[in-house]
């Protein structure tokens, strides 16, 4: 598909319907972007007409730049199914823009957060780029809800290879050019709730080189309800049908990130190696315990110590390799990539086929 | 010769003894090379033996390898069969999809064909009325014929009356207004100086000429005073301030500099929409403005505007004052809204401004900044705050008449800091209305010189005033350390007369949190 165009297309999910006063100033957020060609496609869950009309009310009653841009698209979804994943894409189906964001309903985008994503893309080769997002911590009132702080929470990632260890990335804080995109084709998994964000970006930045240039500039928000409400991926006292699709969505996530291993380019396999090494002949110097260190790989158990280790980002390589380390066709694997990465191979079929 | 016969008979059983060891000796040698040969055979059959073994052992490993290679193919096709299946199902709710969809449009049609029914229905209507109207307009045209010139003549003479009536209310409502300076002025509350006393200097110099022909020609010529006297305040509670209403108009005053058509645009489409979320109808809203840069541009609006005459670039709070000034002179305005043009507000905001001010009377009333709120701290019950920002502020009325506007010493920032610290002061106070939003990009700004020289001139004064001279050395020392003046000796002078009396609380200052002036919460 070719785009044409500069408009920015943002996915807002919907979910229920007292979530309303959340949606209005999640629009809010949208209405005042500095980024003016703009379009919003919003997919409510099982909505009835009342609802639809409630949402056009709060789409025009905001103050956008020109008339307003807007979709909004009923998704029919059975009773007990998390349709995280449908929603989501029956709204990548109906955005007609170039640039593609998503935004949760109870969250929001700062004034310059897409101008910001948007000129990065254009001004780089990329197909994701992604900024920084700030956690705040929200009481329940009487009638609002009052911010007690607002940190960096999300910040201890910076890499690809971090990603692979852990999402830090969510949902709101990334835009997508789909002119770039290939044959690659951007869908969630249905089977992946609660983690089908984390699962679509795994399969995008193993493709994809993600742009963190602007990671250091916040551009979002995601706000943490102190009461419990949010949807979260993890729920510690979330009852069993809940533990069990999470516990089923982190075995699929563990698998996912196995196919992809192959795929992944042979630069970040060297990064990861010579990040180990390094990692490794550092510990040893601090405490002299050669042989205590090499059981512990061979072992293949965890090398972080709080008590030694202030490197978060050692920590993640480490979790990295020794996740690779676990697989049963490791060496191979690893081997195999450094003799010839996949883009490498890509590199060499396409000379052939000119040949 | 018997020796002989025994001798020859001698070698003949040795010659046949040694015939029958030769003829052994080849049987052995027969029987060895049979044994030989067998064991040849043997051999040869054995190798035969361990390389049929070893063909057995490759086939059954080929066989194995077979096995295996089957059994990957029964878990691939396992997994096309799933895939399928997925797909399968991923068709079906598409289907389910498509049938909704269809359910949708059916419906929708129905409804614009119902539509259609009720349009041609009303059109019908109002072709009976447009030529009940034409008749009408027929009778009415022959009654003007007839009623030509005497009619003209009484409208005249009814003219005059209405306008004497007019002149003798105007004088009424300047007698009352005299009378209730007067008492202001006679009150022991305003006692801050020309911060307080100026608003009412103001309010007389505006009554002198807010006469009808000065308002319709939009202009008010009026000098803001050159300094700022603060004398102790005895009591905290305004004894002249009048008694809050909770109807009355709202004017919302914007002092520009150099915005964009683009901006004020948005800004007043904002206040429309939050216009018409204004549940009580006894509530008027109208924006007075002046231009402190170029001259704005504004677009029509449903929204009654007035323009100010241009000064100059006075400064935000001069501005402000001077619009504050002439909005509280009319004795219809309870409210007034201090509101940034470089931003928007929520479709909300006048409508929990107003709720928030019926419930606090005695409250300056801060709208919540979004998306990044103000980071100072406010109680979540009670919703008091340290102080207010002026980028979107609600003064009453009875604010207004106790503690004055803004200090016009500050040319830019921290005049609303000052405002809220003296109406602390007076016994009011200050609160947030969380649920009124006002869009403000303060996130990622470039850094800019002018500010942050406007900041530390604001700062040093606002803490001169208030009396705390270690923040009011330390502005200055950055002021030079950021070379924004070579020396000291250089920078603008103080005047005793500015501050706060030191027999006056100091409570509501707060020098300790650099420019937050209360404790941030992150």
């Amino acid at each position: 598909m070719t785009y044409d165009n500069t408009r920015l297309s943002v996915i807002v999910r919907f979910h229920q319907e007292a979530r309303l006063p959340f949606l209005d100033e999640a629009v809010f957020s949208l209405a005042i972007q500095d980024w003016d060609d703009l379009e919003v496609v919003i997919v409510l869950q099982n909505g009835t007409e009342k609802l639809q009309h409630a949402v056009e009310a709060i789409i025009h009653q905001q103050p956008w730049p020109d008339s307003p841009q807007y979709k909004i698209i009923i998704v029919p979804i059975a009773e007990g199914v998390d349709g995280r994943s449908t929603l989501l894409n029956q709204g990548i189906e109906h955005a007609t823009g170039r640039f593609l964001a998503f935004l949760d309903d109870d969250d929001y985008v700062y004034h310059h957060g897409y101008v910001t994503l948007i000129r990065q893309l254009l001004n780089g080769e990329s197909v994701i780029a992604v900024g920084g997002c700030r956690r705040a911590l929200m009481q329940p009132n009487d009638d609002h809800w009052f911010i007690q702080t607002k940190d960096l929470f999300f910040a201890w990632g910076r890499t690809r290879l971090d990603l692979f260890r852990e999402n830090f990335i969510p949902i709101h804080s990334y835009v997508i050019d789909r002119s770039r995109l290939g044959d690659f084709k951007l869908y969630f998994d249905d089977d992946m709730p609660p983690l089908e964000d984390y699962d679509f970006l795994l399969r995008l930045c193993a493709e994809f080189e993600p742009d963190f240039t602007q990671f250091e500039t916040p551009v979002c928000e995601y706000r943490i309800r102190l009461d419990g409400s949010n949807s979260l991926a993890y729920v510690p006292d979330a009852p069993p049908h809940v533990i069990a699709a999470q516990k089923r969505a982190q075995r699929l996530i563990r698998e996912r990130k196995e196919s992809l291993i192959s795929i992944m380019p042979a630069a970040d396999i060297v990064k990861l190696k010579e990040g180990l090494l390094e990692s490794i002949s550092e510990r040893r110097a601090e405490d002299g315990n050669q042989a205590k260190h090499a059981q512990e790989i061979d072992e293949g158990a965890t090398l972080y110590k709080p008590e030694l280790d202030n490197r978060v980002l050692l920590k993640i390589t480490q979790d990295i390799y020794l996740f690779f380390s676990r697989h049963p066709d490791w060496e191979r694997r690893l081997s195999n990539t450094l003799h010839i990465g996949w883009r490498t191979y890509k590199r060499l079929k396409k000379r052939e086929s000119r040949a | 010769m018997r020796a002989d016969r025994g001798q020859q008979s001698g070698k003949t059983v040795q010659g046949m003894r040694g015939q029958r060891l030769a003829i052994r000796e080849q049987q052995l040698q027969e029987a060895e090379e049979q044994f030989q040969e067998v064991a040849r055979q043997w051999l040869t059959k054995e190798r035969q033996i361990q390389e049929l073994a070893s063909l057995i052992q490759t086939k059954e490993q080929q066989l194995q390898d077979k096995d295996r290679q089957l059994q990957a193919k029964d878990q691939q096709v396992q997994a096309k069969d799933q895939q399928v299946q997925k797909k399968e199902n991923q068709l079906q709710f598409k289907e389910q999809l498509l049938s909704a969809n269809e359910q949708l449009i059916s419906t929708k049609n129905q409804l614009l064909a119902a539509r259609e029914q009720q349009i041609t229905e009303q059109e019908g209507q109002l072709q009976a009325k447009a030529q009940q109207v034409g008749e009408l307009n027929q009778q009415l045209q022959e009654i003007n014929h007839q009623l030509s010139v005497k009619q003209q003549l009484q409208a005249k003479a009814q003219q005059v009356g209405e306008l004497n009536q007019q002149l003798q209310e105007i004088n009424h409502q300047l007698s009352v207004k005299q009378q209730h300076l007067d008492e202001i002025l006679s009150s022991r509350a305003l006692r801050i100086g020309s911060t307080l006393t100026w608003p009412v200097r103001k309010l007389r110099h505006s009554r002198l000429l807010s006469t009808p022909s000065a308002l319709a020609s939009n202009e008010i010529t009026t000098t803001p005073p050159t300094h700022v006297i603060v004398e102790e305040v005895v009591e905290s509670r305004p004894l002249a301030a009048s008694p809050a209403r909770n109807v009355g108009r709202l004017v919302i005053g914007v002092v520009t500099f150099n915005n964009s058509k683009e901006q004020l645009a948005r800004l007043l489409r904002s206040i429309e929409i939050a216009v018409r979320n204004i549940e009580e109808a006894q509530v008027k809203v109208c924006l007075y403005f002046i231009d402190n840069g170029g001259e704005s541009c504004w677009p029509e609006s449903s929204i009654q505007s007035k323009r100010f005459k241009k000064q100059g670039n006075i400064g935000f709070g001069r501005g402000m004052n001077i619009l504050m000034a002439a909005a509280f002179a009319e004795e219809e305005t309870e409210w007034f809204l201090c509101l940034n043009p470089d931003g928007v507000l929520h479709r909300g905001a006048f409508k929990e401004l107003l709720s928030s001010s019926k419930v606090h009377p005695d409250s300056l009333i801060e709208a919540r900044q979004f998306p990044e709120e103000h980071v100072k701290p406010y109680d979540p019950r009670t919703l008091e705050t340290p102080w207010a920002t002026g980028a979107c502020l609600l003064i009453r009325r009875r604010i207004f008449e106790s503690v004055g506007g803004f200090d016009p010493n500050f040319f830019m920032y921290l005049e609303d800091i000052d405002l809220s610290w003296r109406a602390r002061l007076a016994g009011f106070t200050v609160r947030v209305s969380p649920k009124a939003l006002f869009g403000h990009a303060v996130l990622h700004r470039k850094p800019d010189p002018n500010v942050d020289k406007s900041f530390l001139l604001s700062g040093r004064y606002l803490a001169f005033k208030w009396n705390n001279s270690d923040f009011c050395k330390w502005a200055e020392r950055e002021l030079v350390k950021r070379k924004y003046y070579q020396s000291r000796s250089e920078l603008p002078e103080l005047t005793e007369l500015n501050t706060v009396s030191t027999e006056t609380n100091l409570e509501p200052s707060d020098f300790n949190h650099y420019f937050h002036f209360s404790q941030p919460r992150w």
